[in-house]
């Protein structure tokens, strides 16, 4: 039933933590595509449904509401046995993959596991195949018969891609693979993804809260504020238009001394973040909020080609801006 | 009006901390020398592993076996740490200098609330300081750390809050200690752009009040924004100093000018 282009796509998905009257959305009602062979950036402040949003599109947990399809097939009330099936085609790698191992393990060990969960191979091929991925990966076969505890960070996190990608997966979820490493590294994981995307036309959702990371790789940009997709950016390069986009961008610091961070606080600091009694999530921090904000929420409206923003807004504050 | 003298409050000169295992030799810090100025933000900079935390440390005089600093100076108002004692140096510590370390989970004893973790830092040195007075305090650096409901903080212990979190009460502990030398090993490189704002607007005022600090960051970002002074480590050793507007204009050693170079989006996507 779904468009053929997209690798993944959901509708009106939400997910709620606790018992009822405690029970907190942790994602509520999101709706978006991600096409195949595209890196669909997913930024927000810590807390806003990040990770949640990327493990309910692997089905590593079950929705509260909505659909989820996977490559034109409705995956939503897949059982474990039917997962079983696809779960070769998705994958995840994330910052704490890399001390997830178990130290006493080898590097043969690790990356095996899943070419022997999932294809029939003889040790042979195996070898073969785990070696070509490690040198994907700017490792070498003199790794196999090394121990996870023997390899510095950078190591580890490379063996955990390594792992991730060795099945050849469509679809990646990449959840603050490079936050908090240093720049070096950074930026070989950084040519390491892109460069499989290019080669093998793997599609990945990105998550990170490093923006200058996002820029440099991803295609489209998408915002979430407390559970809520707030902006569709169509090219990483594009004009954020929501106050919150405003604000987070505003946050970024040039690695340039001589351009000067502007002291714009462009949101309100509030208490606790907390999702509102009614209206749109961010408007007990947005600047420009107003009565409607505060009863209405506004829905992900397509603003032009392919820039979707949440906010009941747009025109007003384009003026402010242009009078900026 | 702050005075700049041209005297470094802390100087490292030749720095070497070593650490041995049965059949090897790590050299962590080989031959370290660095200036650091009150007043100053002075940022070290360097790919994981360089030895940034260990020299850190070295100054702290924090290095346990199998680690050892097997030469050098550590001159900090006029002395030489290295040739103080234990006791001598525990009175240093905390009072003439004061160290934001890296992982809060492990730096901080998880059965000791925020409040007194707090207070034990405030302690060090103001012997006269009572816990009471002190609160109101303690609530004003929270929040100024983007932590927002403070009372509640005061009353958690460590391991009832994020790692995000540890973090930004670690440097509230480096804030009230109120040192002439305050050593940030990479405190703000797991929070949110938003929050990392604010902790570094906290690092930029203590700097403005004549305070001298060490910045670890691997964020050239946080270097170019906050800093003054940079040293670039590779290897345990110092491969280039400067201002920070003299590196980043013409960066001398090809580590640094990779380091710079920045992510070609185009190749990328
Ligand atoms: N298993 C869980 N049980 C209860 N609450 C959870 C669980 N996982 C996440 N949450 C809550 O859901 C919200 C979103 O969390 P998360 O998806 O981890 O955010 P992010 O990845 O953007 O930091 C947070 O308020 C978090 O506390
Ligand atoms: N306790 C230790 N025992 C052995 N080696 C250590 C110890 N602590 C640090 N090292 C080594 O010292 C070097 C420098 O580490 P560190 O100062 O933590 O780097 P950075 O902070 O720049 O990432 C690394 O090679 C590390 O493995
Ligand atoms: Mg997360
Ligand atoms: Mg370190």
């Amino acid at each position: 039933m779904s468009d053929s282009g997209n690798m993944v796509e959901v509708k009106g998905l939400s997910k709620a933590y606790g018992q009822r009257r405690q029970e907190k959305y942790a994602v509520y009602n999101v709706s978006f595509a991600i096409c195949k062979g595209e890196i669909l950036g997913l930024v927000g402040e810590s807390g806003c449904g990040k990770s949640t949003l990327g493990r309910l599109l692997l089905r590593l947990e079950r929705p509260t509401k909505g659909e989820i399809y996977f490559d034109g097939q409705d995956i939503t009330g897949y059982s474990f046995t039917e997962m079983r099936k696809i779960r070769d085609r998705m994958q995840m790698i994330f910052q704490s993959s890399a001390n997830a191992f178990n130290p006493y393990y080898t590097v043969r060990q690790i990356i095996s596991e899943p070419v022997m969960n999932y294809r029939k191979t003889d040790a042979g091929e195996r070898d073969a195949l785990m070696t070509e991925m490690l040198e994907k990966v700017g490792l070498d076969s003199s790794y196999l018969n090394r121990y996870s505890h023997e390899l510095s960070g950078g190591q580890r996190q490379r063996v955990g891609i390594a792992r991730a990608l060795i099945l050849g997966p469509d679809f990646v979820v990449c959840d603050e693979a490079v936050s908090s490493i240093d720049f070096v590294l950074k930026k070989q994981i950084l040519k390491i993804l892109a460069e499989q995307k290019k080669k093998n036309g793997f599609t990945y959702l990105f998550i990170s809260h490093d923006m200058a990371a996002v820029k440099a790789v991803c295609d489209r940009i998408m915002v979430m504020y407390l559970g809520n997709i707030m902006e569709i950016l169509p090219e990483a390069e594009a004009k954020a238009l929501h106050p919150y986009t405003q604000a987070l961008l505003a946050a970024v610091l040039e690695p340039d001394p001589n351009v000067k961070r502007e002291k714009k606080i462009l949101f309100k600091e509030s208490g606790e973040l907390a999702i509102p009694e009614a209206g749109c999530v961010f408007w007990p921090r947005c600047l420009y909020a107003t009565e409607t904000c505060m009863h209405r929420s506004p829905e992900l409206r397509e603003i032009y080609d392919g820039h979707f923003v949440a906010c009941h807004y747009m025109k007003n504050k384009r003026t402010l801006e242009e009078n900026a | 009006m702050i005075l700049m003298s041209n005297t470094p409050v802390l100087q490292i000169k030749n720095l070497k901390t070593y650490f041995y295992s049965r059949d090897s030799v790590v050299k962590a810090v080989d031959g370290v020398n660095m200036e650091v100025h009150s007043g100053r933000i002075t940022a070290l900079i360097g790919g994981s592993g360089s030895g940034k935390s260990v020299m850190s440390r070295s100054v702290m005089g924090l290095i346990d076996k199998p680690g050892k600093i097997v030469d050098g100076e550590i001159w900090l108002n006029g002395r030489d740490l290295r040739l103080l004692s234990e006791k001598e140096m525990r009175k240093v510590r905390g009072k003439e200098i004061a160290m934001i370390f890296q992982e809060p989970a492990a730096a901080m004893n998880p059965v000791v609330k925020i409040k007194d973790h707090l207070f034990e830092a405030v302690h060090t040195h103001d012997r006269k300081a009572r816990r009471k007075d002190k609160m109101p305090a303690f609530r004003e650096v929270l929040l100024g750390v983007g932590l927002r409901d403070p009372d509640k903080i005061l009353e958690s212990y460590p391991f009832e809050l994020s790692g995000g979190m540890c973090q930004r009460v670690m440097v509230a502990m480096g804030i009230v200690a109120n040192a002439g030398v305050l050593i940030a090993d990479e405190p703000t490189s797991s929070l949110d752009l938003t929050t990392q704002i604010s902790i570094l607007e906290e690092l930029m005022s203590l700097r403005d009040a004549g305070i001298a600090i060490i910045l670890i960051t691997h964020d050239l970002g946080v270097v170019a924004q906050t800093a003054d002074d940079m040293y670039v480590m590779k290897d345990g050793k110092i491969i280039e100093s400067g201002t920070v507007r003299e590196v980043f204009a013409a960066p001398k050693h090809p580590y640094t000018r990779y380091l710079m170079e920045p992510v070609h989006v185009e190749e990328l996507r």
